[in-house]
C-alpha cells in the first residue's frame, strides 16, 4: 500500500508541475472574472437634506453655556435655511454631550438618523476673549471630519456662528459657504405711491440690519464690491440718476466719472479695479467702464440701441448685457473690449438683467414671458436654459458668493402688496423668503468677508 | 397554340387560388406583427416560459401566404381540384404547433416520479400561476410584491434543475418559446435578474443623497467596491477607487455621500441563493442626471 501511494503521491507532484503555468494563469485570471461580476449603476438618489445633530456648545461658565446654545442656534438656522441639511431636534438626543473632546457614542446617534454629528465648546479665556472649538463626525463612519478652534471677542459670537456653519457647509457639500456674508438691499417703506427708498445692509440671515442712507434721495441697483468695502447704486440725489460709489466703512458717498448724460446700472468688475454701467444719450444707452484708480473711462458698445446690465465674466474678460439691437431685449456676451458681440439667449420672451456667476458657469437673468416674470440660469453660451422659479413679479437675481443660491425680489399685487426678498438654490429647489424689516427690492450679496 | 389554354387555365387557377388563399392571410398578418412584441417584455423581465406558451398559435398563421406562389409551379397535374385541396393545409399547419408544447411538459414527469413537486408544472402552461404562492415561504427576505414576482423567475429555474437532464432534450420542438427560457432559466440562477437589480439600486437610491450643484457633474461620479455578508451587511469597508488620490472638496464630499449612502442603507435585502454574485458588487453612482427639476 505504502508502495501505491508513493507512486500516487510522486505521479501527483509531476502533475502539479505540469500545471503549475496552467494554475498560475488560472489564478490570475480568476479574479479579474470576479471583479467584473456585478455592477450597479446608480443615476438617481434623493434630494434630500441631510440630517445632522447640532449640540449645544458646552460653556466653561454660565455666560459662555448661554453663548454657546445662541450659537447652536445660529448655526442650525443657516444650515436649515441652505435647504440642504435638516438638524434634529434636540429633543430626540439621546446622548448628553459634556465633554466635546471625546468621541461621542456614535450608536446613540445612528439610532436617530443623524448622520453628522456637531459639537463644541465656549470657554472664556482669562484675557477676556472667547475660544470657540467645534468637531464636525461623521456617525456612520464613526471618524471626526473637521475640527476647528477659533478666538475672538464676545460680543462676535454670531459672526464666529457664521465661519463655523461655512466650515461645516464645505466641508458637506464640497463648495465654499456664504454664511459670513451681508446682503445690501432697497429697503423700501410707505405707501404703495410713496415709497420712501433707503439702502439697507444686512447679515444675510436678516440679523444686523442698518440703513446705509437716509431716503431723501431715491436709489436703485445697489451692488457690492468684491473688496467688499464698498457699494456702487443708482441714486438721484443730483436731481438725475447718476452711479455713486459708497464706502460702508468711511460712510463716504462719490459720484462715479464725470458723463454728460445719465448713468445707471453699474456693476464692479471681478478685480474690484474697474466698474461698468449704461450711459444714457438721447433715445440709446450704450455701455461704458471706469477704471476706478485712473478714473479713465472707454465705450464699450456702440450701437443705436439700448445696451444695458453689464455684467463681467469672473476672470473679467467677457462682458454679458441686455440689448434690444434686436428688436426685442436679448442678453449678449462680448469680449471686455467690447469686440465678438453675439447673442446667447434665444427662447421665448424677453431677456434681461444679465448677471455672471463668481464661479463662472452660469448667468442668471429675468425672462419675461406672456405676462410672467421668471428667474432662471443658463450658460455663458446660452445653453442649458433652466427656469427656476417663476410668477406674477420677479427680478433682478444675485449670487451667493458661492454661485450655488440665487436671491432676488418679488412683487406681489394689489394695493397691499410689495417688494420681498427671496433666495433660491441654483438646481431649483428650496426656494423661501429672507426676512427684512419692511419692504425689500434689489438685492445684492456680498462675498465672503474676510 | 395547344398549349396556351391549359396555361391560360392554369394562369386562372393560380390567380384563383391566390384570390382564395390569399386574400385571408393579409387579415392574419396584421395579428402576427403584435403579438410577437408582448412576448419579449414578459420573457425577460418575470415570467417562465409557460405564459408565452398560448401564444405561438398566432404564429403558424404567417406560414400561409408562403405556400401560395407554389401552386403556380404546380397546377400542372390538376387543375380545378387542387384550389380546394391546398386551403387545407394552412388550417392544419397551426394545430400542430398547439400539440407540440404540451408533449414536452408531460414527459418530465415520468422520469421525476419520485418527486412530488414536479407534476403541478408540467400540466399546463395556466398552472403556473398557483406555484408562486409557495415559493414565497423559502425566500426568507419579506419584501413589497413587486419583488416576489422577480424571486418566482428564480424559484421556478431552481425546480426545475432539480429533474434529471433529459428534460433539457424533451423541449427541443418549441423552439421559439423554448430558447430564450433557457436561457434566462441559466442567468436567473448565477446572477441576479432585472428586477432583483431594480432592487438593489432602489435600496441605495433610497438612501443617496448626493451634492447636486457643483460646477462639474463628472467630478461627482464615484465607483465604489463594496462586500457584503449573506445577511446583506457589509463584510468589509468600501473601497472607493481611485480614492487614494488627492481629490477636490468637490469630490472628496461626493465620495463621503456615497459612502454614507452605503453604510446607511445596509444591510441590504438580496435574495440568499445568489448570494455568490452579490458577495461583491461595483457601485458606480452618477448623479449627471439629477440636475435641476
Amino acid at each position: 500500500m505504502r508502495g501505491y501511494r508513493q507512486i500516487l503521491a510522486g505521479y501527483l507532484t509531476r502533475l502539479a508541475s505540469l500545471m503549475a503555468p496552467f494554475l498560475m494563469v488560472a489564478v490570475l485570471v480568476m479574479p479579474g472574472a470576479a471583479l467584473a461580476q456585478l455592477r450597479i449603476d446608480i443615476t438617481q438618489g434623493t434630494i434630500e437634506p441631510l440630517p445632522l445633530a447640532v449640540t449645544d456648545f458646552v460653556g466653561s461658565d454660565d455666560v459662555a453655556t448661554q453663548t454657546g446654545d445662541q450659537m447652536a442656534g445660529v448655526i442650525r438656522n443657516n444650515l436649515e435655511r441652505s435647504g440642504l441639511f435638516r438638524p434634529l431636534s434636540e429633543a430626540a438626543f439621546i446622548e448628553k454631550i459634556t465633554d466635546p473632546n471625546t468621541a461621542p457614542r456614535f450608536g446613540d446617534w445612528r439610532i436617530i438618523d443623524a448622520q453628522a454629528l456637531l459639537t463644541g465648546s465656549v470657554t472664556q479665556e482669562a484675557d477676556g476673549r472667547l475660544r470657540v472649538e467645534f468637531r464636525l463626525w461623521d456617525v456612520f463612519g464613526e471618524e471626526q471630519l473637521i475640527g476647528l478652534q477659533y478666538f475672538t471677542k464676545p460680543d462676535n459670537w454670531r459672526r464666529v456662528s457664521h465661519i463655523i456653519s461655512d466650515a461645516i457647509y464645505e466641508r458637506l457639500t464640497g463648495e465654499t459657504g456664504y454664511f459670513d456674508t451681508r446682503v445690501v438691499f432697497v429697503s423700501e417703506t410707505g405707501t404703495k405711491g410713496q415709497r420712501v427708498k433707503r439702502l439697507a445692509l444686512m447679515d444675510q440671515d436678516g440679523h444686523n440690519p442698518r440703513f446705509l442712507t437716509n431716503g431723501g434721495a431715491l436709489v436703485l441697483t445697489p451692488r457690492f464690491s468684491p473688496t467688499n468695502q464698498e457699494i456702487t447704486y443708482l441714486s438721484y440725489a443730483g436731481g438725475s440718476p447718476r452711479v455713486y460709489l459708497f464706502n460702508i466703512e468711511t460712510q463716504q458717498q462719490e459720484v462715479v466719472g464725470e458723463f454728460p448724460g445719465m448713468t445707471f446700472a453699474p456693476r464692479f468688475s471681478p478685480d474690484g479695479d474697474r466698474v461698468i454701467m449704461s450711459l444714457q444719450r438721447g433715445g440709446n444707452a450704450n455701455i461704458y467702464e471706469l477704471d476706478l484708480r485712473t478714473r479713465g473711462t472707454r465705450r464699450l458698445t456702440n450701437s443705436p440701441s439700448i445696451d444695458t446690465s453689464p455684467t463681467y465674466g469672473p476672470a473679467g474678460r467677457e462682458i454679458a448685457f441686455e440689448s434690444d439691437r434686436g428688436g426685442t431685449q436679448q442678453i449678449y456676451v462680448m469680449n471686455a473690449d467690447g469686440s465678438n458681440v453675439r447673442r446667447i439667449s434665444f427662447g421665448e420672451g424677453r431677456y434681461s438683467t444679465p448677471v455672471w456667476s463668481p464661479r463662472g458657469d452660469m448667468i442668471a437673468f429675468t425672462k419675461q414671458y406672456k405676462g410672467r416674470f421668471l428667474i432662471g440660469v443658463m450658460r455663458p453660451d446660452g445653453t442649458g436654459e433652466r427656469i427656476l422659479t417663476e410668477g406674477y413679479h420677479n427680478e433682478g437675481p444675485t449670487w451667493a458668493p458661492n454661485g450655488r443660491v440665487l436671491m432676488f425680489f418679488r412683487e406681489t399685487p394689489g394695493a397691499r402688496g410689495g417688494p420681498s426678498l427671496w433666495s433660491v438654490d441654483l438646481t431649483g429647489y428650496n426656494e423661501r423668503q429672507v426676512v427684512t424689516p419692511g419692504f425689500g427690492s434689489d438685492p445684492a450679496w456680498s462675498p465672503l468677508i474676510r | 397554340m395547344r398549349g396556351g389554354v391549359p396555361l391560360s387555365v392554369l394562369l386562372h387557377v393560380a390567380i384563383i387560388t391566390i384570390a382564395v388563399v390569399g386574400l385571408p392571410a393579409p387579415k392574419l398578418e396584421p395579428v402576427e406583427i403584435a403579438q410577437p412584441i408582448p412576448v419579449e417584455i414578459f420573457e425577460i423581465d418575470e415570467f417562465t416560459r409557460i405564459t408565452r406558451a398560448p401564444e405561438p398559435e398566432a404564429e403558424p398563421a404567417p406560414p400561409e401566404p408562403e405556400p401560395e406562389p407554389e401552386p403556380q409551379e404546380a397546377p400542372e397535374p390538376e387543375p380545378e381540384p387542387q384550389p380546394v385541396a391546398e386551403p387545407t393545409p394552412p388550417a392544419p399547419t397551426p394545430p400542430p404547433a398547439e400539440p407540440a408544447p404540451p408533449p414536452p411538459a408531460p414527459e418530465p414527469e415520468p422520469a421525476p416520479a419520485p418527486e412530488p413537486e414536479p407534476e403541478p408544472e408540467p400540466q399546463e402552461k395556466v398552472n403556473v400561476a398557483p406555484p408562486p404562492a409557495p415559493r414565497l415561504r423559502p425566500t426568507p427576505p419579506k419584501r413589497p410584491v413587486q419583488q416576489e414576482s422577480s424571486f418566482d423567475a428564480g424559484r421556478i429555474a431552481a425546480l426545475l434543475d432539480k429533474l434529471p437532464e433529459e428534460r433539457q432534450p424533451a423541449p427541443a420542438q418549441p423552439a421559439p418559446t423554448q430558447t430564450v427560457p433557457q436561457q434566462s432559466r441559466i442567468g436567473a440562477q448565477t446572477s441576479l435578474t432585472i428586477s432583483e437589480l431594480d432592487f438593489m439600486r432602489q435600496q441605495i437610491s433610497a438612501c443617496w443623497s448626493p451634492p447636486v450643484g457643483a460646477t462639474n457633474a463628472a467630478d461627482l461620479r464615484v465607483t465604489m467596491m463594496i462586500w457584503l455578508n449573506q445577511d446583506g451587511s457589509l463584510s468589509r469597508a468600501p473601497q472607493i477607487k481611485g480614492g487614494n488620490f488627492v481629490v477636490s472638496s468637490f469630490q472628496q464630499a461626493a465620495q463621503e455621500a456615497a459612502l454614507r449612502a452605503v453604510r446607511r442603507c445596509a444591510p441590504y435585502r438580496l435574495p440568499v441563493e445568489k448570494y455568490a454574485s452579490w458577495r461583491e458588487i461595483e457601485l458606480n453612482f452618477d448623479p449627471s442626471q439629477m440636475f435641476g427639476r
